[in-house]
């Protein structure tokens, strides 16, 4: 068993081509939003295929036509009746890859599923990582770049800490982190490559068979030892709960974040003025990721499926109709926000539905929050005078469709 | 159902019980801009925030 001591500097990471993924998973598009924009301004509510930019989507013409929804009371609307907008739509493709997880349940099954895995994600319990664990790993990645003065922050950084981060709160040994940054890559793109993304959800699941067994031997002070032995009302998880739940963390927990933060350093390195504020005041790093995740939030669409005839909007729904949540276009809403294409993290308004609403409402948010305070607080001690530095043509815009973040950042800094 | 929103912008106000119910510690704690936040916040719409009669 290891202790979270373990340096990680040790392990090279994975050779990873972000643009190779962002192409094929994300969707080639630069920027969706005003699109978006010119749709919910006609209604807050589609039916019907719509295009974005990367083609209607012709996959339903034997089924009820989908549902687009684009307004932020909509989506919130929707978000919280999820006795007529069932979460059973995810029991497709990702059941099959994951396993049978939270994302797919509705009430009452999933309130008590959610109920035995939640103690272990509220922000007080998480404290305890903060300083020992999520710093040491972001500091490790900072030693291999810093005295270079220049560095593409998502390949040296943002790629690398949140797989880092969860493979230490699974308390993984540090020697077992080269393949499980390979099998997070593998099931995280599993729609580039299906057969490559099942071999590694069997793999997992051997995997975490023999480290479930281990803990159980032995416990120690992890989240797979605090899973296996978790019981509410005398409830327990169930081998197989588990491991869907921990594959589930792959795809949930460190795609999302390592989109996330580099959006924010994207949306700070755009914006120099905000960016100096936070360097000086570090809390302002807290306001700053709401921010982002309304403005670029890394997952744009989520999705329900109807269960009976209905109308939102004055739009009528029918029963067995895909709805797709855009919570992109939501989180732009120009009747909501004021200057709603625009990174501010001044705001005032800091609702948002980046992380979905209602009870799926993300249950790893006070993690990502935590984690990315903590890398960009650690980036910020560690290098001064950050600024954009691309080679000529280099592109390092945000991209994607349904998940969006930079595909580099190219940077350069003086080390402090 | 405990998603700790409430805590995360509001910390000395409301906090979660070991059942994931919210606790509302200090309702006068946190200023009414940092209430406002947790109350929009809420991804149950559990909170309302009201003022109290300044005379009361």
């Amino acid at each position: 068993m290891s202790t979270f001591a373990d340096a990680v500097t040790t392990e090279e990471p994975v050779p990873f081509d972000p643009f190779e993924l962002q192409d094929t998973v994300a969707g080639n598009v630069v920027d969706p939003y005003p699109k978006m924009a010119e749709l919910l301004a006609e209604s807050p509510v589609h039916v019907g295929p719509v295009d974005l930019g990367a083609g209607a989507d012709p996959s339903f013409s034997d089924r009820p036509p989908p549902v687009t929804v684009f307004g932020f009371d909509e989506c919130v609307a929707v978000l919280k009746d999820n006795e007529t907008y069932s979460s059973t739509v995810y029991e497709g493709v990702v059941g099959e890859v994951m396993g049978r997880t939270i994302l797919q349940m509705d009430e009452p099954e999933h309130r008590m599923a959610r109920a035995l895995v939640a103690p272990a994600f509220r922000s007080k319990v998480l404290e305890r990582w903060e300083a020992g664990l999520v710093r040491s790993v972001v500091d490790g990645l900072i030693d291999r770049f810093v005295d270079r003065g220049r560095a593409d922050l998502v390949r040296d950084l943002t790629f690398n800490f949140p797989v880092q981060v969860i493979a230490r709160i699974l308390g993984l040994p540090g020697s077992d982190f080269p393949r499980f940054q390979r099998w997070a890559i593998e099931i995280t793109s599993v729609a580039t490559n299906w057969e490559r993304g099942v071999a590694a959800s069997a793999d997992l699941r051997d995997y975490f068979a023999n480290v479930m067994a281990e803990r159980r031997a032995s416990p120690d002070d992890d989240l797979i030892s605090e899973l296996v032995a978790v019981e509410v009302d005398g409830e327990r998880l169930t081998d197989e709960e588990i491991y869907s739940f921990l594959r589930l963390l792959l795809p949930a927990g460190v795609e999302t974040t390592y989109r996330a933060s580099g959006s924010l350093l994207y949306g700070l390195l755009t914006n120099p003025d905000q960016l100096q504020a936070v360097v000086e005041d570090r809390e302002l790093l807290v306001p700053a990721f709401e921010e982002v995740v309304r403005w670029e939030p890394p997952v744009t669409v989520i999705l329900r499926r109807a269960t009976r005839d209905t109308e939102l909007a004055g739009v009528p729904v029918q029963a067995g109709a895909d709805v797709a949540l855009l919570l992109g276009a939501a989180n732009r809403d120009a009747r909501k926000y004021e200057h709603p294409d625009q990174f501010d993290l001044f705001r005032s308004s800091r609702q948002h539905v980046g992380f979905g609403f209602g009870v799926h409402v993300c249950l790893g948010m006070h993690l990502a929050r935590m984690e990315t305070r903590v890398a960009l607080d650690t980036l910020f001690d560690r290098v001064a005078d950050l600024r954009f530095d691309p080679e000529p043509g280099q592109d390092y815009h945000i991209h994607g469709l349904a998940f969006r973040s930079p595909l580099a950042l190219p940077v350069a800094f003086t080390a402090r | 159902m405990g998603s700790g929103n409430c805590h995360f912008w509001a910390a000395t106000t409301f906090d979660l019980g070991d059942d994931g119910r919210v606790v509302v510690l200090d309702p006068d704690a946190d200023d009414e801009e940092q209430l406002r936040v947790a109350a929009e916040g809420c991804p149950v719409g559990a909170i309302t925030v009201t003022r109290a009669d300044p005379a009361g």
